[in-house]
């Protein structure tokens, strides 16, 4: 297994305008569930990097349980200077980052899954979450966690579709090459959305969306709801533009685009 | 982006030129609460937000929410007193954490300032929604799993026992 610690971590990202301090845990809860219960005046730029995640938290309080050593689990702690319909930039530029942290060590251009799933030979190696807390002001805290399977997918009876980025890999890979990658061009990243780089992020989104110009059924969650057309492009506030076979144009914020042969 | 979407966009940018940051400061500053304007294929709504300095971007974020192919009529506001919780932005309401889980509030539960209330989903992002006030919910307007709109109310607080 491959060592990560708060120091290899300073030196592996160097200077970074984003992320002040790192915290490394053996064992916890969920790194996301962590920063979160910082207390409220917290300043943002903490990193919180999980070696093995016990009760990790996707959608729908969905859980999974990562082995030791197998999987990058890592939370930031941000308060983006975003307008609430824009905070999703801070996940999808979290995607990118991780797109191109993994992309040397694989034969294969890793794409996103709309929104942000990190896919790899149609395997997801990737997830976003973020959680945020929106003031009616507008003012938010985030808190964006990412998991990465470097070395060992999920079993199959949990998630059928994931797979691991050394499962496609050229060269030897570790967690700590993949997550200083990610995190110094996270940094980059989001240095270029704090200053109004909004378009350029979302340009750079678009572009890497393997979901667009298919044919996608999107499952909502909770009510069941499902639409399917035509994936035509994205909207600026990220919502996937679905073209129905009534020629209607819908906008959909949520849910899993499932592609349809 | 499809021909349907840019002309809408330029339509959009036509009207900016033409003075919508004019009308979005007359309504800003004026006691008109909310606008709305209909020409052609575009639907122009203008809401006054709450504060001052939010009102430009809500303004903004209101052109777009209209501009969606789905037009919630929900979003129509309704008269009842109370603090009104509305949803920062465009996306599906959960009422609890997760399947399984308790509510994070009920009709007749108090609520501090700063709790959460209820989370709507966008884009992968669990936006918690926060009380800004503490006070009593008087009704729930909104289902688990419902699409709501940008500035539709999820919930009404009775403020006045605070």
């Amino acid at each position: 297994m491959d060592d990560i610690t708060p120091d290899l971590l300073l030196e592996g990202v160097g200077p970074a305008l984003m992320f002040r301090e790192y915290r490394v845990f053996d064992e916890i809860g969920s790194t996301n569930a962590y920063l979160k219960a910082l207390p409220s005046d917290e300043p943002p730029g903490v990193v919180a990097v999980a070696d093995y995640q016990t009760m990790g938290r996707g959608r729908e309080g969905r859980s999974w349980v990562a082995p030791p050593g197998a999987a990058i689990q890592c939370s930031v702690l941000l308060r983006p200077p975003l307008p609430p319909d824009r905070i999703y930039l801070l996940t999808t530029a979290c995607a990118l980052a991780v797109r191109s942290a993994i992309a040397p060590f694989v034969r294969e251009e890793p794409r996103l899954k709309w929104p942000n799933d990190v896919m790899l030979g149609g395997r997801k190696v990737c997830g976003v979450l973020t959680e945020t807390e929106i003031m009616p002001s507008g003012r938010a805290r985030a808190v964006v966690g990412f998991g990465v399977n470097v070395r060992e997918a999920p079993p199959a009876r949990v998630a059928p579709d994931a797979g691991c980025v050394r499962q496609f890999a050229i060269r030897p890979v570790t967690r700590l090459e993949v997550l200083v990658r990610a995190l110094r061009e996270y940094d980059r990243l989001l240095v270029r959305l704090y200053a109004g780089d909004l378009e350029g992020v979302w340009r750079a989104w678009r572009s890497s969306l393997e979901t667009l110009r298919r044919r996608v059924v999107v499952r909502g969650y909770g009510g069941g709801d499902e639409v399917a057309g035509w994936a035509a492009d994205v909207a600026l506030d990220g919502a996937l533009i679905l073209e129905t076979e009534d020629g209607e144009r819908r906008r959909v914020y949520a849910g899993e685009a499932i592609e349809r042969a | 982006m499809g021909t349907e979407e840019r002309d809408s966009d330029l339509r959009l940018a036509a009207l900016i030129d033409d003075g919508l940051r004019e009308l979005i400061d007359l309504v800003s500053n004026s006691c008109i609460t909310e606008l709305q304007i209909e020409r052609g294929g575009t639907k122009l709504y203008i809401k006054a937000a709450p504060e001052g300095g939010a009102a430009r971007v809500g303004a903004e974020t209101a052109v777009e929410a209209v501009r969606a192919a789905e037009v919630s009529e929900a979003a129509a506001p309704r008269e009842v007193e109370g603090y009104h919780v509305k949803s920062p932005i465009v996306g599906t309401f959960y009422a609890a954490s997760g399947p399984g889980a308790d509510p994070f509030v009920q009709v007749g539960d108090y609520v501090q300032q700063g709790q959460t209330v209820g989370i709507v989903e966008a884009m992968k992002i669990m936006n918690e929604i926060e009380s800004e006030v503490a006070g009593r919910v008087v009704e729930i307007l909104v289902e688990n799993g419902q699409a709501v709109e940008y500035g539709q109310t999820l919930m009404i607080l009775d403020v006045s026992g605070s």
